[in-house]
């Protein structure tokens, strides 16, 4: 498996934040940086890339589908439907990769298998499907190949399966990166299967979040840095570690706070976003049906105010942030008093990408100056979490490498 | 002695905790009385400093932490624990789950086992609105966001 080449540039004494930078197939990536995503309909990241402020930004684009058994079954079957079916979706992934990499990022595809209630499918899909899902991750347009995305597996030799499939495509095609997904649940096999994946040559790595917060998420991030540290020192190589299914924000209502930044306190390299629906009987991802509730990422203190808490404050000393292209062209009452949600929420979407994309171009410069941690820390909302990442941080014995 | 999380193992234990008034290991009447047992856990000086990394937030239903479900999936998973579903949820320990929770227990001061003992028998027999109302007078910043306000004044 090809290696990209990472150059680590700064370095937060305290958590595992750092800042590097990363080739892949001829872009230049700088992290901490955020991934953005190309969904089918409404590729709001893709806008907000094309913003000046962002053109000179080469992010992961991911191109995340959740396929169900029966919608691959519906393509690889002998008829001419079935090849119709395939040819629809390898276009529509097509699309979404090459409309990433003309906005000047680094498209990924993501492919994850569910069962037809669109549960993880937590299996290894037959030869055939396999074979078909692989084909599919393994076009052209696609810069770095991500093992099928299938829940959880408790056996390494399932594992092996898909990884000795990769291989056989690598024989013929070099040219890719692979980055390996770890399940953030069911911790047993984790060092198995990171090394199995080091030893192959894997040198990108995901942690699959599964919709919840990093702190939340602890026990296993901070397992897969002491893994891959050790291994790394070892052989005194790099890795790039991303955040899959991250969440964009944890909290409800007065807690509300960004999630995906404070990704890089807890050593991920890129934070990518959140592809599947939050489980659990609290989830805390509050179900926006009215267009006062749609919240705007305010980067003072890190927090997630909603519209209405927002018209609140305006004019009190606590100046709003509405400083994003969005805005150029309409106020909170106008958004508010707009009546749809729809174009609210596309509003609110441009504006937290925005200004999340510039926090994580900051964090660049204050990790590169060694005060990093200082200003995250200075954040009300998030340093608690900021906290748990110093612990993680703290409570390895083998810290990632330089 | 184990790789779980403090999380993971205090689930367990609670799990193993004797009911006051069966003698027997009770399983946990659902999420949320695991949440609230959990958050009483987290509350205690006696358990605080083991569950430092874990911050309980006013959620939907009062206190909750997004690693209860994080360590749900983990027990689950290496079926140490079972979920069964139905009208109400019932979290109880399988065969190899009571092996691991008999030796977590074991290592256990008298205090810490009283504690648990009386957080469990005190929340598990309440029904889930007196769990509730019980955690919110007692804990009333936790309830900030709830949209359950009482048994009869639901928003």
């Amino acid at each position: 498996m090809k290696a990209p080449t990472i150059e680590v540039t700064g370095k937060d004494p305290d958590s595992l934040a750092r800042s590097t930078s990363v080739k892949v197939n001829g872009n230049s990536l700088r992290t901490p940086e955020l991934a953005l995503e190309v969904p089918v309909r409404n590729p709001v990241g893709l806008e907000v890339l094309s913003q000046k402020e962002f053109l000179l930004r080469s992010p992961l684009m991911e191109v995340y589908r959740t396929l169900s058994i029966d919608r691959i079954n519906e393509c690889v079957g002998p008829s001419d439907a079935s090849a119709e079916a395939s040819r629809r979706l390898s276009s529509e992934v097509g699309a979404s990769l090459r409309k990433a990499a003309e906005r000047g990022g680094v498209p990924i595809l993501i492919l994850a298998l569910t069962d037809n209630n669109r549960n993880p499918l937590n299996a290894v899909p037959p030869r055939k499907e396999l074979d078909y899902i692989l084909d599919l991750l393994w076009r052209p347009e696609n810069k770095i190949v991500v093992p099928p995305v299938v829940g959880t597996l408790t056996k390494p030799e399932q594992y092996q399966t898909i990884l000795e499939g990769i291989q056989a495509r690598e024989e013929s095609i070099q040219e890719r990166f692979t980055m390996a997904v770890i399940p953030s649940t069911y911790r047993s096999i984790t060092e198995q299967l990171v090394g199995m994946y080091w030893k192959s040559g894997a040198r990108i790595f995901a942690v699959d979040l599964q919709a919840r917060g990093f702190a939340a998420n602890a026990p296993a991030i901070s397992l897969v840095h002491r893994i891959l540290g050790g291994l790394a020192n070892k052989s005194k190589e790099a890795f790039v570690l991303h955040a899959l299914n991250s969440r964009e924000r944890v909290g409800v209502r007065d807690s509300a706070r960004t999630n995906w930044l404070t990704g890089a306190a807890f050593g991920f390299d890129t934070v990518g976003a959140n592809h599947i629906p939050p489980r659990g009987f609290s989830s805390t991802s509050d179900p926006v049906e009215e267009v006062a509730k749609v919240s705007l990422f305010q980067s003072r203190d890190f927090g997630y105010y909603s519209l209405a808490e927002l018209r609140k404050r305006k004019g009190s000393r606590l100046d709003v942030e509405l400083d994003t292209f969005p805005f150029d062209s309409m106020t909170l009452d106008t958004l508010i008093k707009s009546a749809e949600p729809d174009r609210a929420r596309t509003a609110a979407k441009k504006h937290n990408i925005s200004k999340a994309l510039r926090e994580t171009k900051s964090f660049q410069a204050l990790l590169e100056a060694g005060r990093f941690g200082r200003y995250v820390h200075q954040k009300d909302r998030v340093m608690a979490d900021y906290e748990v990442a110093r612990e993680v941080g703290s409570g390895l014995k083998v810290k990632t490498i330089d | 002695m184990s790789d779980l999380s403090p999380l993971e193992e205090l689930t367990l234990l609670l799990l193993e905790a004797p009911s006051r008034k069966s003698g027997g290991r009770d399983p946990i009447p659902g999420r949320t009385h695991l949440a609230k047992e959990l958050f009483l856990l987290w509350k205690s000086p006696v358990f605080a400093s083991q569950l430092k990394s874990v911050r309980f937030e006013p959620g939907r239903f009062g206190p909750w932490t997004e690693a209860i479900s994080v360590a749900m999936d983990e027990l689950v998973s290496r079926d140490l624990v079972s979920v069964s579903t139905g009208k109400a949820s019932v979290i109880r320990l399988t065969a190899g789950g009571a092996k691991t929770a008999e030796k977590l227990w074991i290592t256990l001061s008298p205090e810490r086992r009283a504690v648990l003992t009386d957080v469990k028998s005190n929340l598990n027999p309440l029904s889930t609105e007196g769990l509730l109302d019980r955690i919110y007078s007692a804990y009333p910043e936790y309830a900030v966001s709830s949209e359950w306000t009482g048994s009869r004044t639901p928003k």
